[in-house]
């Protein structure tokens, strides 16, 4: 069941004057609790289409519905909320707010919403527990290894049970060995929790694993492999 | 399908998608969320509300003082203070709806209200008509003190603009987000993570040692260094952020130092002042028209049944010549009561030689002074000048002359036809007499009719007392004289110039004087009470200070700028954050209160700070004193006040303005794009 409909999505940029056409009519459909890979060559607008689609920035063209709803025509405000509850990403580099704790990091999107203190403690204990983070929680970012940080960064796109992870090359700028650890947590929530993904990511292995997988090419987005048919 | 998303649409209402089929024309790309279009609602809302707030101080300011019979300066407080709340509010609600801080659609309807207001007061102005007339005067009670009424106008305008535009930040702040969200906890814990603020203890420790160890901080810096040496820990990293917030505080609390210090001097300057007119003066005076007011035994009985009266005695005032025998000079001379003066003046404390009651018993008068050995007799008084602490200063002045008119008067009219005088410190030097002496007062018009007008009319008095009441004006032009005798010098009759009369309350003078004027029936009696009598002194005195104060706030001006550059640094230092922020779903205001917090935050500590070194300052003032020339000032030390109300007021200032400082980086940092922040390096 599909929750989530891109129709012709554009996105342009200008550039000195000259305009650069990203995304060029992109059409996807993503079912509830699908795991996605996204591959293609760099500039090619991988990041675009995650932050276009993410509601982080304003397609030129096109819409994007979740459950019918056009995203795309909501305000700056309802896009926020919308962002919290219903978006996750999880970015290259980990971003996460240097002068707080692994434990707070995890807490923001519920402060953010307002949540009880208290009770947003308790989720993102949860959370680093099952990102195997449990010990480390009153830790800064900066004393955390680079996994480390990417695990609390995935523990904070899910700390709020959203229905769509956006995840940037969450492996890029780790060894190989502990990415595999960070793919195997991407998984194991993804079956657990049951929320949609979609990963962008260089490594053929990753890609190769996730049962629907996609390709960026010249704007527009290609089905590797088609279990479901693209709309 | 062209969907961009309208992020200024007053409704809050997605907009259904257009039908309209994506016919290969890709629609002009660009930013939208970027875009912010000129809101008609903010500009028309703040506009209205800058007319509205013009024409209830306008109209409500003379009914209420008119009307309601109201002191002028009261009404024009309460329309004021209900026009700034119509203006605020209609910043407010307007900017809290359009969802926008809308800078310059509250320029412009500033602008054009003001503009407005101006030419339109400017007309009534040139057209004196009856109550209008009056009303203006009211309305321009500070325009006056400016000195200046399309001055006042300006001035009331851009107040009220500001104010609009105040009432347009909060709007924006409290409902920007489309619905109400007046909690700013999450902000605050965010604002106080980036100013390293969030361990309260450690805030307190470090804001203590500025406020009490200030002089010693140098010397605890270095025994922290040395000891973190010793433990192998290296001086704290600081980042160029903080350094620079740091400084910031600094900044605001010098300018509240600097404000606080200087204004309370000043408080202290008029309050000194204020004392010594009113210790000299009455607090009022009752007068007639016409010349003749030898009812005044009963008037005075009506006076003093008034209630917040406490004393009544009357007096009469003339001006005369008086001259010595080395010296002449205008002067003031003052028929008093000498029983009753002590109800209204301090002059009995006053008195620095003689006695005030010699004025009734000239016959106790010393012939010289008390201590300058009698057998000196005169010859002691004027040559050994010194041992009588008196101010005569020019010992080659006095001729054989001099010495022997005194001697050549003194038996022939004993004590008997010499009524006595008292004369203030500098008359007294200027005319080079002391207690004993005899001067004569020449009354120009006071005398009988000769052939080429009215002839002069002299009469020797003898010196009863030399009063300091250390207002210069006073000591050198007033001479006091007992009533009978003023009555008999002036031929007066049993007439009084009028009734000086004392108040258990100077500030409520006025409304006292009113009663006193229902209790006396009105005319012909008139009052006039010590803000009156000294009008020009006070506004002047006010006007110093009000100009003092619009300096020195430049002061805090300055140092709010320092704010303004540390939270762009800020802001550009956290771009990455901010997009992290929006990102996990923050809105725009909740980014924006943030760095107003942060900025808020360095504000209200450097006022807190300035506002405490401010009163140590003025304490050590007080406490051990600053030396003045008192030839030269009239006071041995510089006065100081500390005054509650003008410390709340400067912090007021210090923190409106700290707040006004964050709008312009609070609002960059909420309108970074998030995407902008995320691009990696």
């Amino acid at each position: 069941m599909a929750f989530c409909e891109i129709k012709s999505l554009h996105k342009s940029y200008f550039m000195d004057g000259k305009r650069i056409d990203v995304l060029r009519g992109v059409d996807l459909s993503i079912a509830e609790g699908e795991m996605l890979s996204l591959t293609g060559a760099s500039g090619v607008g991988k990041s675009t289409f995650l932050h276009v689609l993410g509601t982080l920035d304003a397609p030129t063209d096109g819409n994007i519905r979740f459950d019918g709803r056009d995203v795309t025509s909501l305000t700056e405000s309802e896009l926020a909320s919308f962002r919290n509850r219903t978006i996750g990403f999880v970015f290259q580099f980990h971003y996460l707010l240097p002068e707080f704790t692994a434990q707070e990091n995890v807490m923001m999107p519920a402060l953010i919403q307002r949540m009880d203190r208290a009770e947003a403690a308790r989720r993102a204990r949860e959370l680093l527990d099952s990102v195997g983070l449990k010990d480390r929680a009153d830790h800064k970012p900066g004393e955390l290894s680079g996994g480390e940080q990417q695990r609390v960064a995935l523990a904070r796109a899910l700390v709020l049970r959203p229905r769509l992870l956006l995840a940037d090359e969450p492996t890029g700028n780790l060894d190989p060995s502990t990415g595999e650890g960070i793919h195997q947590v991407l998984r194991d929530l993804n079956q657990k929790l049951g929320i949609a993904a979609v990963v962008v990511t260089h490594n053929e292995a990753l890609a190769q694993s996730m049962p629907r997988r996609l390709r960026l090419v010249d704007g527009h987005v290609l089905e590797v492999s088609a279990q479901h048919p693209a709309s | 399908m062209d969907v961009q998303p309208q992020t200024e649409s007053p409704s809050a209402m997605p907009q259904p998608p257009p039908a309209v089929a994506l016919a290969g024309g890709s629609p002009e790309p660009k930013t939208p969320r970027a875009v912010r279009p000129f809101s008609w609602l903010l500009f028309g809302g703040t506009l209205a509300g800058n007319f509205l707030a013009g024409l209830l101080v306008v109209a409500l300011t003379p009914v209420l003082s008119v009307n309601l019979k109201l002191s002028p300066e009261r009404s024009l407080v309460i329309s004021a203070t209900l026009a700034l709340l119509v203006a605020l509010g209609a910043g407010l609600l307007t900017a809290a709806k359009a969802r926008k801080v809308g800078f310059w659609e509250t320029l412009l309807s500033a602008l054009i209200a003001g503009a407005g207001g101006t030419f339109a007061l400017a007309q009534l102005l040139m057209q004196p008509f009856g109550s209008a007339r009056l009303a203006m005067g009211d309305l321009f009670y500070l325009a006056n003190l400016l000195g200046n009424p399309i001055g006042g106008i300006v001035l009331g305008a851009v107040v009220i603009g500001f104010t609009s535009f105040l009432g347009a930040t909060l709007g924006y702040l409290l409902a920007g987000s489309g619905k109400v969200e007046a909690s700013f906890e999450f902000e605050l814990y965010v604002a106080r993570r980036h100013l390293r603020l969030q361990n309260t203890r450690s805030v307190l420790i470090r804001f203590l040692r500025v406020t009490l160890f200030l002089p010693l901080l140098p010397l605890i810096r270095l025994i922290e260094k040395k000891r973190a040496l010793e433990y192998g820990l290296g001086a704290t990293k600081r980042s160029p952020t903080m350094l620079m917030t740091a400084i910031s505080m600094g900044g605001v609390a010098v300018g509240v130092l600097a404000l606080t210090v200087v204004l309370s001097v000043m408080s202290g300057f008029e309050a000194d002042l204020k004392n010594k007119i009113i210790g000299t003066n009455a607090h009022a005076v009752v007068l007639k028209y016409g010349t003749e007011f030898k009812e005044w035994p009963e008037i005075a009985q009506k006076v003093r049944e008034v209630r917040g009266v406490t004393g009544v005695t009357p007096f009469i005032l003339n001006e005369v010549m008086i001259s010595s025998d080395q010296n002449i000079g205008g002067a003031l001379v003052k028929g008093i009561d000498p029983e009753t003066v002590a109800q209204v003046a301090n002059l009995p404390a006053n008195m620095k030689e003689g006695r005030l009651d010699w004025l009734t018993h000239p016959e106790s008068i010393p012939r010289v002074m008390p201590g300058a050995g009698e057998g000196g007799a005169l010859d002691g008084t004027l040559h050994g000048a010194a041992p009588a602490g008196s101010a005569s200063k020019d010992p080659a002045a006095p001729t054989e002359d001099d010495i022997l008119k005194p001697k050549g008067a003194a038996p022939a009219d004993p004590n008997a036809n010499m009524p006595g005088v008292v004369l203030g410190k500098e008359l007294a030097h200027s005319l080079k007499v002391m207690v004993g002496d005899r001067v004569n007062v020449v009354s120009p018009l006071g005398g009988e009719l000769g052939p080429t007008g009215p002839m002069p009319k002299s009469r020797p008095f003898k010196v009863a007392g030399i009063f300091f009441s250390g207002m210069y004006e006073y000591d050198a032009k007033f001479a006091y004289i007992a009533i009978p005798e003023a009555q008999k010098f002036f031929g007066l009759g049993e007439s009084v110039t009028g009734l000086e009369l004392k108040t258990d309350d100077i500030d409520n003078t006025r409304q006292i004087t009113k009663s006193i004027l229902n209790a006396v029936d009105g005319y012909p009696y008139r009052t006039k009470d010590w803000g009156e009598m000294n009008k020009n002194l006070f506004s002047a005195l006010r006007l110093e200070k009000l100009v003092m104060a619009v300096i020195l706030a430049f002061i805090v001006l300055v140092a709010c700028f320092n704010i303004v550059s540390t939270l762009i640094m800020m802001v550009l230092e956290k771009s990455k954050e901010i997009a992290i922020l929006k990102s996990m779903g923050a809105t725009d205001t909740s980014v924006m209160k943030i760095f107003v917090l942060e900025g808020l935050i360095i504000g209200l500590i450097g006022t807190v700070v300035g506002l405490i070194l401010g009163y140590w300052a003025c304490k050590f003032v007080e406490v051990v004193g600053i030396r003045l020339d008192a030839e030269v000032y009239y006071i041995d030390k510089l006065p100081v006040r500390i005054d509650g109300l003008q410390f709340a007021a400067v912090a007021f200032l210090a923190v409106l303005l700290s707040y006004l400082a964050t709008i312009y980086p609070a609002t960059r940092a909420s309108r970074l794009p998030p995407v902008e922040g995320l691009r990696n390096e």
